[in-house]
């Protein structure tokens, strides 16, 4: 499996901070360049239903604040392999997982967004590319053991890797579980 | 952003399909209407595009011609072939048209884009016919006792900053006429329009400069001598290329109680069809936008309710026709579930706005960022009717914001329109709109309004209540708003937009000098490639583009009987046209009119830049003296005078921009080889 159009999803606990305080601190980051990835603006897509609330669009890859399936979180798009990368679906998701916690944990830190805090015993695995990943069984048993090794590095035995492919017309997408979740984004980070 | 062009606006569900795994593979999962029927995704990365163009010429979808200098995507009227009023169904034609056109050899050598648009019916807002390069309006004519079909033909409409009624052409041209005539101004706009001076290169351009009657000679000329082609009515043989047919047999509305909020959004969202029975179905999506999940909701609810027959409308909606009356209401329940089922379509909450600085990077002002905040405070009218600041009797009105003056948004058009600007207030920007007013949305956008000042971003939401209040109480039995405003006068309008104009120090709110949606302190230090015009504006063609707008704010003056004032604001256009062109060599040029005409001379018309071939320094000549005359005791008759010669002045001003163009040196080109390996 080589593809590397991963998206993540980690959940937000309770309510998340208004909409406007996310644009700031995402216009922040790219003004101090604080990311090791290049990122060029934001958008709001506020009045849209369960969409990407505030979009953080980068060259490589996008993070939003996401209020898809009614639960608001943080989503992450990788658009492009940022070189040089072996190549495989477990190098590019650790890789995602890495940005992707590593920008959570970066807002959990932030004054203006205080009090947001992400579940960190739940993952949203998709892959945006059909015709390398398309939404069936075979794409799960393909990806199955790279998730599942993921899932047990970041909770331990008890796991799940559960293929959701709700009607079959959405991207392939994966929900993982761990009744060990970390305290912080942070934490979870540093177990990957 | 990848522009998709859908002709006339028609799609099938499963193209819809295939539009929304591209916005969640390639772009950011939304979907975004625009105003001449197109889909746009947006941050698409370039090495995406081949495989997203397949994957949609897979469906029958192309994005070939969408942007760029060429006929852009033809719209038609949403109702097209289901409404009451109209002769005939405009659709083959227009389909017609967009076939024939695409790629055609006669559209390859344009030096801007060419808009066409066809309506069915003259006096609706249907096509907006009046501000295309090309607009056809369907007509039947009586001939030896037979009725045959044909087009009213327009040329030369536009909006932009300087917006154009289209001209009317020939009032029947005949259906076996249509795809030849359009031809002939495709090839007359080819040789003889604008090339180098993108801000003069519409068609709208080549008329005025040609006159009517020229250009409509030389139009005819040139069809003459054009070869025949069987394209030209081989189309005439296969009429139902765009026939739709119901899916559903018609149903009465089911008895019993319906569903909480059906009768409003029937109110405003459903119009019965021509066909006996049956409803299209206006889906009203927030600024143009659904998220991919939505619009695979909507594909399944179309097989359901409507079969092959969306359409994406001019007001950056979906429409669902041959809904079966019955149906309705479960429709409703369909559409609410998936949260497009708001009411209000085209009503005053369902804002027209272009990207604005969102993504396109000509954007002065935040107009989706405005758009959403009213949106979200007229809302409340819909469920409330009348509360939230704004009278229920303001539910019928138009608003349209666009980003600059474009006019992407439509802003000329509707009731009440808004353009961004900015102004330095203290050293510091600040974002405005100027308030167009005057308008007309119907007769197929039969009157452009006219800015009539700018107030700061932050208050234009208490513009529209304080003015929508006014109007409601003080219109009589089924004024206009447009009326009224003719009816108390510009005058009036202004000076309720003036007591709105403070903006307060920075120290006192800083909210001033930030736009909507956007937190940060406002600059427009980031404006370049545009959207529309795919191409840089320099400043000095903003420059000249606002010089313009005073020149039309002097029009309006003088018209109120204000010579004096008319005649400053004709000066302050020709000063801010020649401190454009300054701030090209000087960047530290002062706002002062002393300064700006002592520079003015020294570099560019002692330097022979700013210099007509054959007239000279005669249009610099009429800067030096307005600022040497002041506006003082002006007559209305020299107040006139002035503003002719403000507006050659500006127009001499492009001029004189392209030779500092052409005089700059050039980038060295790489040879090919040394080329192809930097891309690599």
């Amino acid at each position: 499996m080589e593809a590397t159009k991963i998206s993540l999803k980690l959940y937000a606990r309770g309510t998340v901070p208004a909409e406007g305080l996310f644009t700031a601190t995402f216009h922040d980051l790219i003004q101090k360049k604080e990311l090791s990835e290049l990122m060029v603006d934001v958008v709001d897509y506020g009045h849209v239903h369960e969409g990407p609330a505030v979009l953080f669009v980068g060259h490589e890859g996008d993070y939003a604040l996401d209020l898809g399936e009614g639960r608001p979180g943080l989503f992450y798009q990788r658009k492009r392999a940022p070189a040089p990368g072996d190549g495989s679906f477990a190098a590019h998701l650790r890789d995602g997982l890495r940005r992707t916690l590593d920008l959570a944990a970066r807002l959990e830190r932030e004054p203006r967004l205080a009090g947001l805090t992400f579940d960190t015993g739940e993952l949203l695995v998709r892959i945006a590319d059909r015709l390398r990943a398309p939404n069936e069984e075979a794409t799960f048993t393909a990806v199955k053991g790279d998730l599942e090794s993921l899932a047990a590095r970041l909770w331990g035995d008890d796991a799940t890797v559960t293929y959701e492919r709700g009607d079959g017309r959405g991207l392939f997408a994966v929900r993982l579980r761990g009744a060990s979740g970390a305290a912080r984004a942070a934490d979870l980070l540093a177990r990957l | 952003m990848q522009r998709i062009k859908i002709p006339l606006g028609k799609l099938s569900p499963d193209q819809l399909d295939v539009l929304a795994e591209c916005a969640e593979e390639y772009s950011d999962a939304i979907l975004h209407v625009t105003t001449r029927q197109d889909v746009q995704l947006h941050f698409v990365h370039i090495e995406d595009t081949p495989d997203m163009m397949r994957r949609l010429a897979a469906v029958g979808v192309t994005t070939r011609e969408a942007c760029g200098n060429s006929v852009r995507n033809i719209t038609a009227c949403p109702y097209a072939g289901v409404c009451h009023t109209e002769p005939f169904d405009v659709g083959p034609y227009a389909h017609a048209m967009t076939y024939f056109l695409l790629g055609h050899e006669d559209t390859m050598d344009f030096g801007r884009k060419v808009k066409i648009a066809f309506s069915g019916c003259e006096h609706e807002a249907c096509a907006l016919v009046a501000f295309h390069d090309l607009g056809c309006i369907a007509k039947t004519k009586i001939v030896d006792g037979e009725e045959k079909r044909g087009f009213a033909f327009y040329v030369g409409g536009g909006l932009g900053s300087v917006p154009q009624q289209a001209k009317l052409l020939d009032p029947f041209v005949t259906e076996e006429e249509l795809l030849p005539l359009a031809q002939a101004i495709c090839r007359v706009f080819a040789r003889l329009g604008e090339k180098e001076n993108r801000a003069r290169a519409r068609l709208k351009f080549l008329v005025r400069k040609l006159g009517e009657e020229e250009f409509f000679r030389l139009v005819r000329e040139e069809r003459t001598k054009l070869k025949t082609d069987p394209r030209w009515t081989a189309y005439l043989s296969n009429m139902d290329v765009v026939a739709e047919a119901p899916i559903r047999p018609v149903t009465p509305l089911p008895t019993g109680p319906l569903p909480e909020g059906f009768a409003a959004w029937r109110a405003s969202n459903v119009r019965a069809q021509r066909q006996a029975g049956y409803f299209v179905a206006t889906v009203t999506c927030p600024l143009g936008d659904i998220t991919s999940e939505q619009a695979r909701a909507l594909s399944a609810i179309g097989r359901r309710f409507s079969g092959d027959a969306l359409r994406a409308t001019v007001d950056q909606n979906f429409a669902l026709r041959w809904v079966s009356e019955g149906d309705l209401p479960e429709l409703y329940e369909a559409l609410r579930a998936i949260h497009l089922g708001q009411p209000g379509a085209g009503q005053i909450s369902d804002i027209t706005a272009c990207p604005g600085t969102d993504t396109c990077k000509l954007g002065i002002s935040s107009s989706r960022g405005l758009a959403s905040e009213l949106k979200k405070r007229l809302t409340v009218v819909q469920a409330g009717g009348g509360q939230g600041g704004v009278p229920a009797e303001a539910q019928g009105l138009h608003i349209k914001t666009s980003g600059c003056f474009n006019s992407c948004g439509q802003h000329h058009v509707a009731d009440l329109g808004f353009l961004g600007v900015s102004r330095n207030v203290n050293g510091r920007r600040v974002p405005h709109f100027q308030f167009v007013v005057g308008g007309e949305w119907e007769n197929n956008a039969a009157n452009y309004g006219l800015a009539i000042g700018a107030v700061p971003s932050k208050n234009v939401p208490i513009l529209v209540e304080q003015i929508t209040q006014r109007w409601a109480k003080e219109r009589t039995d089924g004024e206009t708003f447009r009326a009224w405003v003719q009816r108390v006068g510009k005058k009036v309008i202004r000076g309720m937009v003036e007591a709105l104009s403070a903006v307060p120090a920075y120290e006192v709110d800083r909210s001033f000098y930030s736009d909507w949606g956007d937190p940060r302190e406002y600059t427009i230090g980031d404006m370049g490639v545009g959207e529309c015009a795919g191409e840089v504006v320099a400043y000095a063609l903003m420059q000249l583009a606002a010089a313009e707008r005073e020149v039309f704010e002097a029009h309006l003056l003088l018209e109120q009987g204000q010579a004096e004032a008319a005649a400053g604001r004709a000066l302050s256009a020709m000063l801010i046209a020649a401190r454009g062109l300054v701030r090209e060599t000087n960047p530290d040029i002062g706002e002062g009119a002393e300064e700006i005409v002592a520079e003015f001379k020294a570099r560019l018309v002692e330097t022979k830049v700013f210099w007509d071939p054959y007239a000279g320094a005669k249009f610099a000549q009429y800067l030096y003296k307005a600022a040497a005359d002041g506006s003082g005791g002006l007559s209305a008759e020299l107040a006139h005078q002035r503003i002719e010669e403000a507006q050659l002045f500006v127009d001499a001003s492009h001029q004189a921009y392209d030779r500092m163009v052409q005089a700059r040196p050039q980038p060295v080109k790489a040879a090919p080889a040394l080329q192809a390996a930097a891309e690599e």
